[in-house]
């Protein structure tokens, strides 16, 4: 009898030895899957001031931030930030809070401060579009989210920190964030960008996560041009460039729809008179990843890009970088911005390059040139093209 | 460029990092060199070995394809301290599981299982799905990888049936063995330790970083 005690608790003593043995190998890999969202996601309900705008940005933008609780802030602005030239107290409290700032001079550097309860929450600066042709550059990432681990927004978001100055405004072209319904994800989104928020203006493009609550995006990034189709689209004009930002997500059917694609036509229609014409949105026409082709986009976008002479069309969707040309216009996947890379790459005859790695792209506006570098984030060119306007 | 298909080294050595863990626990489970006298228990760990084996040497091929593909084709464009790190694993956990499965001591049959199942992966992969244009899915990967097993099966039961007929056991032999020499270069220390690595690297990855970059 004490023989076989002995045995049992000689088994189980093995079986305990072996079973933690092997919870010590395999708990590593599990963790990436279900415990690391609980590292980087917390609830961090305030947001730092970000600046963005739908329509014309030489004279209007828009302030937001979002406070824990209900509040009633002030915001002073004005182009010397030991002078205010204008201050603003909100007339009702909110959590969410956008303000319009109307009036503005073309080409102007802006600088604003928010108060909130007596105390600053938060400052920066921002510069108006000018009336008429100024070189400028912008820079474009996309795909910040954070779909497997922390990603690398955040080191996208310190090297941007650092050149925030060298730009206009930074262009996201979608998948802000990964869950669109679920705040905690615009949390991480914003505490990460604030970074570079302060210094640049912000111009968000749909992406398939984020559309996930249309609703959700439009709390933070406010949008009048459409609002009752569901659909985040806008577009404005910079110097000599007009940039047009449908809502073609997804890039399917649903998203068709006659106002949508009439309002596409209208509005490239309208900036015939610009030397160049940037289209973002997040889904591409072609990719060398995994959604390849998109049939929809094919048959019912690419015609319109083309009958009214588009110059670059920009994507993200898939995580890689790709330049090529659809026809006669380049084509941009930007998919390096922050979130895990693709299951692999095909190179498609219309690639001209592709990679997967970490990186941002900007973008020098001249006279009659148009030229994208992107770099990795340790500063390495990875790729530069420029466009030249038709004369 | 070349227009063919290969898959990203970042998600491989995610699989590889599963399937390291699985075979170091299968360790634990089972010690090396296992004897049993219970001929029901002896069927079975036959067949998890052989299921072992197959799926180490299927994903080794894989590796080693994307490895090399990633290589010749992308890596130029961007930032080898990023990109770098995670091919050099996936190359020596690519080489240890092909040579580890067929190419220690291997028979006519073996030979001719692996380099059945090289073709396929080759064809499919970089002659096949080129060929398309629109969505490819992970399914399409993990549907591959069950083909490839039925494929191997089905070799391995006609090969298993001729090497019954006298004509084919006679040529079927052992054509090396340097069991003793391999087990000492990619021991279970060694295993563990590069099973650590590429957890690091993995883990690095996750936070766009790499074991160069810190």
């Amino acid at each position: 009898m004490r023989e076989v005690n002995k045995n049992s608790r000689s088994l189980a003593k093995t079986i305990a030895l072996k079973g933690a043995l092997i919870f010590l190998i395999i708990m590593p890999i599990v963790s990436f899957f279900i415990i690391s969202p609980y590292f980087y996601l917390h609830d961090s309900p305030e947001k730092k001031p970000w600046v963005s705008w739908f329509n014309d940005p030489h004279e209007r933008v828009y302030i937001s931030w979002e406070t824990e609780e209900e509040t009633k802030g002030v915001l002073k602005y004005g182009t010397d930030k030991d002078d205010w030239d204008v201050e603003i107290t909100e007339n009702k409290s909110s959590k969410i809070h956008h303000l319009s700032l109307t009036g503005l001079d073309p080409d102007t550097k802006y600088y604003y401060s928010v108060e909130v309860e007596g105390e600053e929450f938060g400052a920066g600066m921002f510069r108006t579009a000018p009336s008429g042709f100024k070189e400028f550059t912008w820079v474009m990432i996309s795909d910040t989210q954070q779909n497997l681990g922390p990603g690398h927004h955040y080191r996208v978001a310190r090297v941007l920190e650092q050149k925030a100055e060298d730009y206009s405004f930074i262009a996201n072209v979608g998948d802000i964030v990964e869950q669109g319904a679920d705040k905690r994800y615009y949390d991480n989104f914003f505490q990460i960008a604030s970074h570079y928020f302060d210094k640049l203006p912000f111009v968000p493009v749909i992406g398939n996560h984020d559309d996930r609550s249309v609703d959700q995006f439009t709390e933070y990034f406010i949008n009048q041009v459409n609002t009752s189709q569901d659909h985040f689209y806008y577009s404005f004009n910079w110097s000599n460039v007009h940039f047009c930002i449908p809502h073609f997500a997804h890039g399917s059917e649903s998203e068709m729809t006659d106002v949508q694609l009439n309002w596409l036509e209208n509005d490239l229609a309208r900036a015939q008179d610009k030397t160049f014409i940037v289209v973002m949105f997040h889904c591409p026409v072609i990719g060398a990843s995994f959604f390849g082709e998109n049939e929809v986009l094919m048959k019912n976008v690419k015609p319109i890009l083309e009958d009214y002479g588009v110059d670059a069309i920009i994507h993200g969707h898939e995580h890689h970088y790709e330049r090529g040309h659809l026809g006669d216009i380049m084509y941009m996947i930007l998919g390096g911005g922050g979130g895990a890379f693709d299951v692999g790459l095909r190179p498609l005859p219309e690639t001209e390059i592709l990679t997967a790695s970490p990186c941002y792209t900007e973008v020098e506006a001249k006279k009659g040139t148009l030229t994208f570098s992107t770099f990795t984030l340790e500063g390495s060119l990875i790729d530069e093209y420029t466009i030249e306007a038709e004369d | 460029m070349l227009e063919t298909y290969t898959f990203s080294p970042y998600l491989m050595l995610y699989i590889g990092a599963i399937i390291q863990s699985l075979m170091l626990a299968s360790w634990v489970i089972a010690p090396q060199n296992f004897k049993t006298e219970n001929p029901k228990l002896a069927l079975i760990y036959e067949f998890f070995m052989k299921l072992g084996f197959v799926t180490t040497f299927l994903f080794g091929i894989v590796f080693l394809d994307t490895a090399i593909f990633w290589l010749a084709n992308q890596w130029i464009y961007a930032d080898w301290r990023f990109q770098l790190p995670t091919v050099i694993l996936l190359l020596i956990l690519g080489f240890q599981y092909v040579f580890g499965s067929f190419f220690v001591n291997p028979k006519l049959s073996d030979l001719l299982y692996g380099s059945g199942a090289i073709v396929a992966i080759l064809i499919y992969l970089h002659f096949i799905v080129p060929l398309g244009r629109l969505r490819t899915t992970v399914v399409q990967f993990v549907g591959v990888l069950i083909v490839l097993m039925v494929v191997y099966l089905l070799l391995w039961g006609i090969l298993s049936y001729l090497d019954r007929k006298s004509r084919f056991s006679g040529k079927n032999r052992e054509l090396w063995d340097i069991t003793e020499k391999a087990q000492q270069i990619f021991s279970r220390k060694f295993n563990l330790v590069l099973y650590i690595i590429i957890l690091m690297e993995v883990w690095l990855k996750l936070f766009g970083s790499s074991l160069f970059i810190w």
